[in-house]
């Protein structure tokens, strides 16, 4: 089972790789460059900030609110990264209003006080549901 | 030497596993030190069992967060595994709509198919969003595990971990440009980019599967089974089971024992990251999957576009002036023409007004995944090949637009023999706005939005082979 689980994923990949290499109009460089700086993006700049705020959030939020606050900032920091490319607009054209037709800037504004609003009001529940049996 | 039928696979075998030289333990500094990730002691007492995972943890304990655990990881894993599964079968199915395979042929009906699977596609892929990102943080000790390669095996492991963690990476982040129309941070054409990079995703992810099956079985097993989790022998399975590839790295604390008081901690620190994971991919639905179901439209306050609007109540794609034809498509001497099979009809809008009109319902359904819907009025595709004496059940055609370049400027109908199938001349009953394809349009049931070719200036036939 593990073999051909790890036998079919490499063969997958190959036809992933050779079939980007032959399509002529795939910048395999490109996507190559994109990937990678994602990567180390993701692992060198993004991770630690996250890991950063979660030490301080330990070390500046009492304990027993601990729980709602981290569910706050996960859900937010999340919505943040969706939310990001609408909010910043390069995508908009001039002559075409129906393409990212609100204010995204506003709305985001307006999820994060809601969820956040929401989920400290239910600072309780979340112990509770937190604290329930093993499973 | 005694020569073996298999004694040059064992060679093979003993250079992958040939441990190499350890770097110099100078090295071994900030997150590679050992136990960088452990757990922090709690204040209130519960401390995490040190050293759970029987290597690399300090007794003085670091600074790590207590809510990592392999459970938590395989959860997680297992999720993230479908919904990589459902947007890969969403996106495939996308792809062989627009570059039909001569084996598979793919029905017309149901003709809201592709409006549902695309966007299931989008919404998925935006739900994986924060399912990546914690994922993603639950194994991140294990990117500063010691020594950083052991062996060829391990380097090619890791190697294959990297490239699974680059491809999903990529595909959540261009999706996401794509809806949001950014195409400037990405040096390369996003549409054939994003369907090979799926390959290699989906290939990375089973490969992945079957290295860390044993870990995930072992982490998965026996929901309440607290006793079993909670002996020393199924924590040395765990570790066994990891094999030689991996083991629970400095940072997976307590595997969930949830027997001893570390153990409850895990536990609930695992329910509270999958509740938080749950809540942001639910918030993100809600906020965005408006864009096609139309009655979430007042509340998806992220949705890139919005059904019901634009244009005679319709979103625009590509705008007449942006595809440059603004001046042919308004040209008072335009011609539809038909040809094929050695005849060829033009037909003057006036021509296309007095043929039969029918009326049919049906979506525009994007590949960006948002989609709305239309009563498009006009000549059934089928009249037209009639007129060149083509049979419609034994020919196909090719729609082009007026379009001078571009990448979508024509399209193929394989069966033009669907009476769903219409050259729309009016929508909502009024004759078509310009942005929407004025004087004619395709319009087809189950179809990404970008072969409803607009601005149609000829319609070639051809047998069907």
């Amino acid at each position: 089972m593990r073999r051909a689980l790890i036998g079919a994923g490499l063969l997958i990949m190959g036809y992933g790789v050779c079939g980007a290499l032959v399509d002529g109009e795939v910048d395999v460089a490109g996507v190559a460059l994109f990937g990678i700086a994602l990567l180390v993006l993701h692992d060198a700049v993004f991770l630690p900030l996250v890991v950063g705020a979660g030490r301080l959030l330990r070390r500046l939020v009492r304990p027993g609110r601990q729980p709602a606050a981290r569910i706050a900032a996960i859900t937010g920091l999340a919505v943040v990264v969706v939310a990001l490319p609408l909010v910043l607009g390069f995508g908009r054209i001039a002559d075409n209003p129906t393409v990212l037709p609100r204010s995204y800037g506003r709305n985001l504004l307006l999820i994060l006080i809601v969820t956040t609003g929401t989920v400290l009001a239910c600072r309780k529940g979340i112990e509770r549901f937190r604290a329930r049996g093993p499973r | 030497m005694v020569r073996h039928p298999d004694s040059r696979a064992r060679r093979v075998l003993t250079w992958l596993t040939r441990p190499l030289p350890p770097p110099p333990e100078r090295l071994r500094r900030g997150p590679l030190r050992a136990g960088a990730f452990d757990p922090a002691p709690r204040a209130g007492g519960l401390v995490a069992p040190p050293g759970a995972d029987g290597s690399g943890s300090s007794p003085s304990g670091g600074s790590g967060s207590p809510l990592r655990s392999t459970r938590l990881t395989s959860q997680l894993g297992v999720a993230l595994g479908v919904a990589f599964g459902i947007c890969f079968l969403t996106g495939l199915y996308s792809h062989l709509l627009q570059h039909p395979a001569g084996w598979l042929p793919l029905p017309e009906r149901p003709a809201g198919l592709y409006r549902v699977t695309q966007g299931l596609h989008v919404a998925t892929g935006l739900a994986a969003v924060p399912l990546l990102g914690v994922k993603l943080w639950s194994v991140y000790p294990r990117l500063f595990t010691w020594p950083p390669v052991r062996d060829p095996a391990h380097a090619a492991a890791r190697l294959s971990v990297a490239a699974l963690v680059g491809a999903a990476l990529f595909q959540l982040v261009s999706g996401m440009l794509n809806i949001a129309h950014w195409y400037g941070p990405m040096p390369f054409f996003f549409t054939n980019a994003h369907y090979w990079v799926a390959w290699l995703a989906a290939g990375a992810l089973t490969s992945h599967v079957g290295v860390q099956l044993p870990v995930i079985r072992e982490a998965l097993r026996g929901r309440a089974a607290t006793g079993r989790a909670g002996t020393p022998e199924s924590g040395d399975a765990t570790r066994s089971a990891a094999g030689r590839s991996e083991t629970p790295a400095g940072g997976d604390a307590a595997p969930d024992r949830s027997g001893t008081p570390g153990g409850r901690e895990a536990a609930a620190g695992r329910r509270e990251l999958l509740l938080a994971v749950s809540l942001a991919a639910g918030v993100i639905t809600v906020a965005t999957l408006g864009q096609t179901v139309r009655f979430l439209s007042p509340v998806s306050l992220l949705a890139p576009r919005r059904p019901g609007t634009g244009p005679q109540g319709l979103p625009v794609n590509r705008t007449a002036a942006a595809a440059g034809v603004r001046a042919a498509a308004l040209d008072p001497g335009y011609r539809l023409t038909v040809t094929g099979l050695g005849r060829t009809v033009e037909l003057s809008l006036a021509d296309l007004a007095a043929l039969p009109q029918h009326t049919t319902v049906l979506p525009i359904a994007c590949v960006e995944g948002w989609s709305s819907v239309g009563t498009w009025t006009g000549v059934r595709l089928m009249d037209l090949l009639r007129l060149i004496d083509a049979d419609p059940g034994e020919c196909t055609a090719e729609v082009r637009s007026l379009q001078a370049g571009g990448r979508h400027r024509t399209s193929k109908v394989g069966n033009p023999a669907d009476e769903r199938t219409l050259v729309a001349l009016r929508l909502g009953g009024e004759p078509l706005a310009l942005d929407h394809g004025y004087p004619a349009r395709l319009i087809a049931p189950n179809r990404p939005g970008v072969q409803q070719t607009k601005w149609i200036r000829t319609i070639a036939v051809r047998r069907a082979s």
